[in-house]
Protein backbone atom coordinates (compact mmCIF):
# COMPACT_ATOMS: atom_id res chain seq x y z
CA UNK A 1 0.00 0.00 0.00
CA UNK A 2 1.31 3.41 -0.97
CA UNK A 3 -0.10 5.29 2.04
CA UNK A 4 2.19 5.85 5.05
CA UNK A 5 -0.58 4.88 7.46
CA UNK A 6 -3.51 2.93 6.21
CA UNK A 7 -6.92 4.49 6.98
CA UNK A 8 -8.99 2.55 9.53
CA UNK A 9 -11.76 0.18 8.46
CA UNK A 10 -15.34 0.89 9.47
CA UNK A 11 -15.57 -2.56 11.03
CA UNK A 12 -12.58 -1.91 13.33
CA UNK A 13 -13.97 1.46 14.44
CA UNK A 14 -17.34 -0.04 15.35
CA UNK A 15 -19.23 1.97 12.75
CA UNK A 16 -21.17 0.85 9.69
CA UNK A 17 -22.12 2.80 6.58
CA UNK A 18 -25.71 2.31 5.42
CA UNK A 19 -25.59 0.45 2.08
CA UNK A 20 -28.53 2.51 0.79
CA UNK A 21 -27.95 6.12 1.87
CA UNK A 22 -24.25 5.90 2.95
CA UNK A 23 -24.89 7.48 6.40
CA UNK A 24 -22.26 6.31 8.92
CA UNK A 25 -23.99 4.78 11.98
CA UNK A 26 -23.00 3.15 15.24
CA UNK A 27 -22.58 -0.59 14.68
CA UNK A 28 -22.99 -1.70 18.29
CA UNK A 29 -26.73 -2.10 17.87
CA UNK A 30 -26.84 -5.41 15.99
CA UNK A 31 -29.42 -5.73 13.19
CA UNK A 32 -30.32 -2.07 13.58
CA UNK A 33 -31.92 0.10 10.95
CA UNK A 34 -30.54 3.28 9.45
CA UNK A 35 -32.21 6.25 11.18
CA UNK A 36 -32.22 8.25 7.93
CA UNK A 37 -33.52 5.86 5.26
CA UNK A 38 -34.81 2.87 7.24
CA UNK A 39 -32.66 0.26 5.47
CA UNK A 40 -31.27 -2.62 7.52
CA UNK A 41 -27.63 -2.02 8.52
CA UNK A 42 -25.03 -4.69 7.85
CA UNK A 43 -21.26 -4.74 7.52
CA UNK A 44 -21.24 -7.02 4.47
CA UNK A 45 -23.93 -8.11 2.01
CA UNK A 46 -25.75 -11.19 3.34
CA UNK A 47 -24.30 -14.55 2.20
CA UNK A 48 -22.53 -12.64 -0.56
CA UNK A 49 -20.18 -15.36 -1.85
CA UNK A 50 -22.81 -18.14 -1.70
CA UNK A 51 -25.37 -16.11 -3.60
CA UNK A 52 -22.88 -14.87 -6.17
CA UNK A 53 -21.65 -18.40 -6.82
CA UNK A 54 -25.16 -19.89 -6.97
CA UNK A 55 -26.36 -17.31 -9.52
CA UNK A 56 -23.15 -17.68 -11.52
CA UNK A 57 -23.58 -21.49 -11.69
CA UNK A 58 -27.20 -21.08 -12.81
CA UNK A 59 -26.06 -18.69 -15.55
CA UNK A 60 -23.31 -21.10 -16.63
CA UNK A 61 -25.82 -23.96 -16.98
CA UNK A 62 -28.16 -21.83 -19.12
CA UNK A 63 -25.26 -20.57 -21.24
CA UNK A 64 -25.08 -23.94 -23.06
CA UNK A 65 -28.64 -23.95 -24.50
CA UNK A 66 -28.26 -20.21 -25.15
CA UNK A 67 -25.46 -20.95 -27.59
CA UNK A 68 -26.66 -24.29 -29.00
CA UNK A 69 -30.34 -23.47 -29.63
CA UNK A 70 -31.36 -21.11 -32.45
CA UNK A 71 -31.98 -17.48 -31.49
CA UNK A 72 -33.82 -16.65 -34.73
CA UNK A 73 -35.80 -18.57 -37.33
CA UNK A 74 -35.88 -16.92 -40.75
CA UNK A 75 -38.64 -18.01 -43.12
CA UNK A 76 -38.31 -16.63 -46.64
CA UNK A 77 -40.77 -17.90 -49.26
CA UNK A 78 -41.25 -21.21 -47.54
CA UNK A 79 -37.56 -21.79 -46.77
CA UNK A 80 -36.89 -21.81 -43.05
CA UNK A 81 -33.40 -21.50 -41.59
CA UNK A 82 -32.27 -21.31 -37.98
CA UNK A 83 -29.42 -19.18 -36.77
CA UNK A 84 -27.54 -19.36 -33.48
CA UNK A 85 -25.52 -16.55 -31.90
CA UNK A 86 -22.24 -17.86 -33.30
CA UNK A 87 -23.61 -18.54 -36.80
CA UNK A 88 -24.83 -14.91 -36.92
CA UNK A 89 -21.33 -13.65 -36.14
CA UNK A 90 -19.78 -15.97 -38.75
CA UNK A 91 -22.32 -14.88 -41.40
CA UNK A 92 -21.39 -11.22 -40.91
CA UNK A 93 -17.68 -12.03 -40.90
CA UNK A 94 -17.93 -13.96 -44.16
CA UNK A 95 -20.01 -11.19 -45.74
CA UNK A 96 -17.05 -8.89 -45.09
CA UNK A 97 -18.83 -6.84 -42.41
CA UNK A 98 -16.22 -7.45 -39.77
CA UNK A 99 -17.15 -4.37 -37.68
CA UNK A 100 -20.72 -5.48 -36.99
CA UNK A 101 -19.47 -9.07 -36.48
CA UNK A 102 -17.08 -7.71 -33.85
CA UNK A 103 -19.84 -5.78 -31.99
CA UNK A 104 -22.07 -8.88 -31.81
CA UNK A 105 -19.12 -11.10 -30.88
CA UNK A 106 -18.09 -8.75 -28.05
CA UNK A 107 -21.60 -8.27 -26.65
CA UNK A 108 -22.85 -11.86 -26.97
CA UNK A 109 -19.82 -14.10 -26.55
CA UNK A 110 -16.76 -12.24 -25.21
CA UNK A 111 -18.51 -10.25 -22.45
CA UNK A 112 -20.52 -13.17 -20.96
CA UNK A 113 -17.42 -15.43 -21.00
CA UNK A 114 -15.25 -12.68 -19.48
CA UNK A 115 -17.89 -12.18 -16.77
CA UNK A 116 -17.91 -15.88 -15.88
CA UNK A 117 -14.12 -15.92 -15.56
CA UNK A 118 -13.90 -12.59 -13.70
CA UNK A 119 -16.63 -13.40 -11.16
CA UNK A 120 -15.21 -16.90 -10.62
CA UNK A 121 -11.76 -15.37 -10.04
CA UNK A 122 -13.17 -12.76 -7.62
CA UNK A 123 -15.14 -15.37 -5.63
CA UNK A 124 -12.15 -17.72 -5.39
CA UNK A 125 -9.72 -15.05 -4.17
CA UNK A 126 -12.23 -13.45 -1.78
CA UNK A 127 -12.86 -16.93 -0.36
CA UNK A 128 -9.10 -17.53 0.08
CA UNK A 129 -8.69 -13.96 1.46
CA UNK A 130 -5.76 -13.53 -0.88
CA UNK A 131 -3.97 -10.29 0.10
CA UNK A 132 -2.23 -9.72 -3.26
CA UNK A 133 -3.72 -7.68 -6.10
CA UNK A 134 -6.61 -6.28 -4.09
CA UNK A 135 -6.68 -2.97 -5.89
CA UNK A 136 -6.61 -4.73 -9.28
CA UNK A 137 -9.45 -7.05 -8.26
CA UNK A 138 -11.52 -4.07 -7.08
CA UNK A 139 -10.97 -2.50 -10.51
CA UNK A 140 -11.95 -5.79 -12.17
CA UNK A 141 -15.20 -5.79 -10.17
CA UNK A 142 -15.97 -2.26 -11.33
CA UNK A 143 -15.41 -3.35 -14.95
CA UNK A 144 -17.70 -6.40 -14.49
CA UNK A 145 -20.43 -4.17 -13.04
CA UNK A 146 -20.07 -1.72 -15.92
CA UNK A 147 -19.99 -4.09 -18.90
CA UNK A 148 -22.61 -6.51 -17.58
CA UNK A 149 -25.75 -5.07 -19.11
CA UNK A 150 -24.32 -4.55 -22.61
CA UNK A 151 -24.93 -8.25 -23.32
CA UNK A 152 -28.67 -7.48 -23.37
CA UNK A 153 -27.93 -6.05 -26.84
CA UNK A 154 -28.63 -9.30 -28.67
CA UNK A 155 -32.06 -9.69 -27.04
CA UNK A 156 -33.05 -6.17 -28.15
CA UNK A 157 -31.74 -6.80 -31.69
CA UNK A 158 -33.68 -10.07 -32.04
CA UNK A 159 -36.84 -8.43 -30.67
CA UNK A 160 -36.60 -5.51 -33.09
CA UNK A 161 -35.77 -7.64 -36.14
CA UNK A 162 -38.64 -10.02 -35.38
CA UNK A 163 -41.06 -7.12 -34.90
CA UNK A 164 -39.95 -5.56 -38.20
CA UNK A 165 -39.80 -8.46 -40.61
CA UNK A 166 -43.41 -9.63 -40.91
CA UNK A 167 -44.46 -9.00 -44.50
CA UNK A 168 -46.80 -11.88 -45.16
CA UNK A 169 -47.12 -15.47 -44.11
CA UNK A 170 -44.20 -16.48 -46.35
CA UNK A 171 -41.46 -14.15 -45.20
CA UNK A 172 -40.98 -13.51 -41.52
CA UNK A 173 -38.36 -13.77 -38.77
CA UNK A 174 -39.36 -15.32 -35.45
CA UNK A 175 -37.51 -15.56 -32.13
CA UNK A 176 -36.04 -18.94 -31.23
CA UNK A 177 -35.72 -20.59 -27.80
CA UNK A 178 -32.02 -19.67 -27.57
CA UNK A 179 -32.76 -15.98 -27.02
CA UNK A 180 -34.81 -16.71 -23.86
CA UNK A 181 -31.90 -18.70 -22.43
CA UNK A 182 -29.45 -15.98 -23.44
CA UNK A 183 -31.55 -13.26 -21.79
CA UNK A 184 -31.75 -15.36 -18.63
CA UNK A 185 -27.93 -15.73 -18.65
CA UNK A 186 -27.48 -11.94 -18.85
CA UNK A 187 -29.97 -11.27 -16.04
CA UNK A 188 -28.49 -13.99 -13.81
CA UNK A 189 -24.91 -12.72 -14.26
CA UNK A 190 -26.09 -9.17 -13.49
CA UNK A 191 -27.75 -10.40 -10.28
CA UNK A 192 -24.63 -12.42 -9.48
CA UNK A 193 -22.38 -9.35 -9.81
CA UNK A 194 -24.84 -7.26 -7.74
CA UNK A 195 -24.67 -9.83 -4.92
CA UNK A 196 -20.86 -9.81 -4.79
CA UNK A 197 -19.59 -7.58 -2.00
CA UNK A 198 -16.32 -5.85 -3.03
CA UNK A 199 -15.51 -5.27 0.67
CA UNK A 200 -14.78 -9.00 0.88
CA UNK A 201 -11.77 -8.42 -1.41
CA UNK A 202 -10.23 -6.32 1.40
CA UNK A 203 -11.17 -8.50 4.38
CA UNK A 204 -8.45 -10.33 6.30
CA UNK A 205 -8.59 -13.72 7.94
CA UNK A 206 -9.07 -12.15 11.40
CA UNK A 207 -12.78 -11.58 10.67
CA UNK A 208 -13.60 -15.29 10.58
CA UNK B 1 -28.60 5.41 17.50
CA UNK B 2 -25.52 7.61 17.11
CA UNK B 3 -24.69 8.72 13.60
CA UNK B 4 -21.53 10.33 12.22
CA UNK B 5 -22.46 12.68 9.35
CA UNK B 6 -18.91 14.09 9.27
CA UNK B 7 -17.49 10.70 8.21
CA UNK B 8 -17.63 8.84 4.93
CA UNK B 9 -16.93 5.15 4.28
CA UNK B 10 -15.62 3.80 0.97
CA UNK B 11 -18.25 1.48 -0.50
CA UNK B 12 -15.64 -0.85 -2.00
CA UNK B 13 -12.98 -1.28 0.69
CA UNK B 14 -14.73 -0.15 3.91
CA UNK B 15 -12.12 2.52 4.86
CA UNK B 16 -13.27 5.49 6.93
CA UNK B 17 -12.40 9.10 6.05
CA UNK B 18 -13.39 12.58 7.16
CA UNK B 19 -16.08 13.77 4.76
CA UNK B 20 -14.54 16.41 2.49
CA UNK B 21 -16.56 19.43 1.43
CA UNK B 22 -16.94 19.26 -2.35
CA UNK B 23 -18.09 21.87 -4.86
CA UNK B 24 -20.35 20.97 -7.79
CA UNK B 25 -18.56 18.74 -10.28
CA UNK B 26 -15.83 17.77 -7.82
CA UNK B 27 -15.30 14.17 -6.74
CA UNK B 28 -13.27 12.55 -3.97
CA UNK B 29 -11.62 9.17 -4.51
CA UNK B 30 -10.59 6.55 -1.99
CA UNK B 31 -6.76 6.53 -1.90
CA UNK B 32 -6.74 2.81 -1.05
CA UNK B 33 -8.93 1.29 -3.80
CA UNK B 34 -9.52 4.32 -6.09
CA UNK B 35 -13.31 4.05 -5.90
CA UNK B 36 -15.24 7.34 -5.92
CA UNK B 37 -16.30 8.12 -2.36
CA UNK B 38 -20.06 8.52 -1.74
CA UNK B 39 -19.84 12.22 -0.94
CA UNK B 40 -20.82 14.71 -3.63
CA UNK B 41 -22.10 18.25 -3.87
CA UNK B 42 -25.75 18.65 -2.73
CA UNK B 43 -28.34 17.66 -5.33
CA UNK B 44 -29.47 20.48 -7.63
CA UNK B 45 -33.24 19.85 -7.54
CA UNK B 46 -34.21 22.36 -10.23
CA UNK B 47 -31.79 20.90 -12.77
CA UNK B 48 -32.76 17.32 -11.87
CA UNK B 49 -36.47 18.10 -12.14
CA UNK B 50 -36.08 19.74 -15.55
CA UNK B 51 -34.09 16.78 -16.89
CA UNK B 52 -36.62 14.27 -15.45
CA UNK B 53 -39.56 16.07 -17.07
CA UNK B 54 -37.72 16.20 -20.39
CA UNK B 55 -36.90 12.47 -20.12
CA UNK B 56 -40.57 11.72 -19.50
CA UNK B 57 -41.64 13.41 -22.76
CA UNK B 58 -38.76 11.93 -24.77
CA UNK B 59 -39.47 8.48 -23.33
CA UNK B 60 -43.04 8.57 -24.66
CA UNK B 61 -41.68 9.47 -28.11
CA UNK B 62 -39.05 6.71 -27.95
CA UNK B 63 -41.63 4.07 -27.04
CA UNK B 64 -44.61 5.11 -29.19
CA UNK B 65 -42.97 6.13 -32.45
CA UNK B 66 -41.27 3.69 -34.86
CA UNK B 67 -37.55 3.17 -34.27
CA UNK B 68 -36.87 1.67 -37.71
CA UNK B 69 -38.75 1.69 -41.04
CA UNK B 70 -38.04 -1.04 -43.59
CA UNK B 71 -39.15 -1.54 -47.15
CA UNK B 72 -38.92 -4.59 -49.38
CA UNK B 73 -40.28 -4.82 -52.96
CA UNK B 74 -43.05 -2.34 -52.32
CA UNK B 75 -43.93 -3.70 -48.88
CA UNK B 76 -43.34 -1.40 -45.93
CA UNK B 77 -43.11 -2.12 -42.25
CA UNK B 78 -41.98 -0.36 -39.10
CA UNK B 79 -41.60 -1.26 -35.45
CA UNK B 80 -41.53 0.53 -32.12
CA UNK B 81 -39.43 -0.71 -29.20
CA UNK B 82 -42.58 -1.79 -27.43
CA UNK B 83 -43.56 -3.96 -30.42
CA UNK B 84 -40.19 -5.70 -30.17
CA UNK B 85 -41.10 -6.88 -26.66
CA UNK B 86 -44.44 -8.11 -28.02
CA UNK B 87 -42.65 -9.88 -30.90
CA UNK B 88 -40.53 -11.77 -28.35
CA UNK B 89 -43.72 -12.88 -26.57
CA UNK B 90 -44.89 -14.74 -29.71
CA UNK B 91 -43.05 -18.00 -30.03
CA UNK B 92 -40.88 -20.32 -27.99
CA UNK B 93 -38.79 -17.55 -26.43
CA UNK B 94 -41.82 -16.04 -24.71
CA UNK B 95 -40.47 -16.10 -21.10
CA UNK B 96 -37.89 -13.42 -21.99
CA UNK B 97 -40.61 -10.97 -23.11
CA UNK B 98 -41.58 -10.09 -19.50
CA UNK B 99 -38.08 -8.99 -18.37
CA UNK B 100 -37.57 -7.13 -21.66
CA UNK B 101 -40.88 -5.29 -21.17
CA UNK B 102 -39.78 -4.45 -17.61
CA UNK B 103 -36.42 -3.16 -18.85
CA UNK B 104 -38.15 -0.98 -21.46
CA UNK B 105 -40.40 0.52 -18.75
CA UNK B 106 -37.57 1.24 -16.28
CA UNK B 107 -36.78 4.72 -17.73
CA UNK B 108 -40.48 5.63 -17.35
CA UNK B 109 -40.60 4.45 -13.74
CA UNK B 110 -37.36 6.30 -12.98
CA UNK B 111 -38.58 9.57 -14.53
CA UNK B 112 -41.90 9.38 -12.65
CA UNK B 113 -40.17 8.69 -9.32
CA UNK B 114 -37.63 11.46 -9.90
CA UNK B 115 -40.36 13.95 -10.90
CA UNK B 116 -42.38 13.10 -7.77
CA UNK B 117 -39.42 13.37 -5.37
CA UNK B 118 -37.83 16.43 -6.97
CA UNK B 119 -41.06 18.37 -7.52
CA UNK B 120 -41.74 18.23 -3.78
CA UNK B 121 -38.12 19.04 -2.94
CA UNK B 122 -38.30 21.97 -5.36
CA UNK B 123 -41.25 23.43 -3.44
CA UNK B 124 -39.41 22.84 -0.15
CA UNK B 125 -41.43 19.85 1.08
CA UNK B 126 -40.63 16.19 1.70
CA UNK B 127 -42.51 14.03 -0.82
CA UNK B 128 -44.95 11.46 0.63
CA UNK B 129 -43.16 8.10 0.66
CA UNK B 130 -39.77 9.83 0.31
CA UNK B 131 -37.57 7.08 1.82
CA UNK B 132 -39.06 3.98 0.11
CA UNK B 133 -39.32 5.78 -3.26
CA UNK B 134 -35.75 7.08 -3.13
CA UNK B 135 -34.62 3.54 -2.26
CA UNK B 136 -36.57 2.36 -5.32
CA UNK B 137 -34.60 4.69 -7.61
CA UNK B 138 -31.32 3.13 -6.44
CA UNK B 139 -32.77 -0.32 -7.03
CA UNK B 140 -33.96 0.51 -10.57
CA UNK B 141 -30.69 2.16 -11.63
CA UNK B 142 -28.81 -0.92 -12.97
CA UNK B 143 -31.82 -1.97 -15.08
CA UNK B 144 -31.91 1.23 -17.12
CA UNK B 145 -30.66 0.07 -20.52
CA UNK B 146 -31.49 2.98 -22.80
CA UNK B 147 -28.02 3.07 -24.35
CA UNK B 148 -28.13 -0.69 -24.96
CA UNK B 149 -31.48 -0.25 -26.74
CA UNK B 150 -29.95 2.51 -28.85
CA UNK B 151 -26.98 0.35 -29.90
CA UNK B 152 -29.36 -2.59 -30.41
CA UNK B 153 -31.49 -0.52 -32.80
CA UNK B 154 -28.38 0.52 -34.73
CA UNK B 155 -27.15 -3.09 -34.96
CA UNK B 156 -30.62 -4.22 -36.13
CA UNK B 157 -30.55 -1.51 -38.81
CA UNK B 158 -27.15 -2.60 -40.11
CA UNK B 159 -28.18 -6.25 -39.91
CA UNK B 160 -31.22 -5.68 -42.14
CA UNK B 161 -29.65 -3.11 -44.47
CA UNK B 162 -28.00 -5.93 -46.44
CA UNK B 163 -31.37 -7.25 -47.63
CA UNK B 164 -33.88 -4.42 -47.22
CA UNK B 165 -34.27 -0.66 -47.48
CA UNK B 166 -33.79 0.65 -43.95
CA UNK B 167 -34.57 4.10 -42.54
CA UNK B 168 -34.22 5.53 -39.05
CA UNK B 169 -37.51 6.55 -37.39
CA UNK B 170 -38.35 9.27 -34.88
CA UNK B 171 -38.03 6.68 -32.12
CA UNK B 172 -34.33 6.23 -32.83
CA UNK B 173 -33.65 9.96 -32.46
CA UNK B 174 -35.76 10.02 -29.29
CA UNK B 175 -33.72 7.10 -27.97
CA UNK B 176 -30.49 9.01 -28.65
CA UNK B 177 -31.92 12.09 -26.89
CA UNK B 178 -33.02 9.95 -23.93
CA UNK B 179 -29.50 8.52 -23.62
CA UNK B 180 -28.12 12.06 -23.53
CA UNK B 181 -30.69 13.28 -20.95
CA UNK B 182 -29.98 10.25 -18.74
CA UNK B 183 -26.27 10.96 -18.92
CA UNK B 184 -26.82 14.57 -17.89
CA UNK B 185 -29.11 13.52 -15.02
CA UNK B 186 -26.65 10.94 -13.67
CA UNK B 187 -23.80 13.46 -13.72
CA UNK B 188 -25.29 14.31 -10.33
CA UNK B 189 -25.61 11.63 -7.66
CA UNK B 190 -29.26 11.12 -6.69
CA UNK B 191 -28.04 9.53 -3.44
CA UNK B 192 -27.11 13.02 -2.20
CA UNK B 193 -30.87 13.69 -2.00
CA UNK B 194 -30.80 11.69 1.26
CA UNK B 195 -28.98 14.64 2.85
CA UNK B 196 -31.60 17.11 1.63
CA UNK B 197 -33.66 18.83 4.31
CA UNK B 198 -36.68 21.12 3.76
Amino acid sequence: MSLPTSPPRARDLGVVACHTCTLVCDARDEAGRCPRCGARLHHRKTASLDRTLALLCAALVLYLPANLLPVMRTSLFGHASDSTIMSGVIAFWQAGEWDIALVIFLASIAIPCAKFLALGWLIWHAHKQQPLGRRERTRLYRVVEFIGYWSMLDVIVVGLVCALVHFDMFSSIDPGPGIAFFGAVVILTMLSAANFDPRLIWDDAKYD
Amino acid sequence: MRTYPHLVVCEHCDRVFHRPYLARGQRAYCPVCRQGLPCRAPFHCERGLALSLASLVVFLLAMCTPVIHIGFRGNYSDATLWQSAIALAHGVGAPIAAPVAFILLVPLMQSLLQCWLLAFAFTGRVAPGFAPLLRCTAWLRPWNMVEVCLLGALVAMIKLSGYLDVQAGIGLWALAALTLLNGLFWAQDLKTLWEWKP
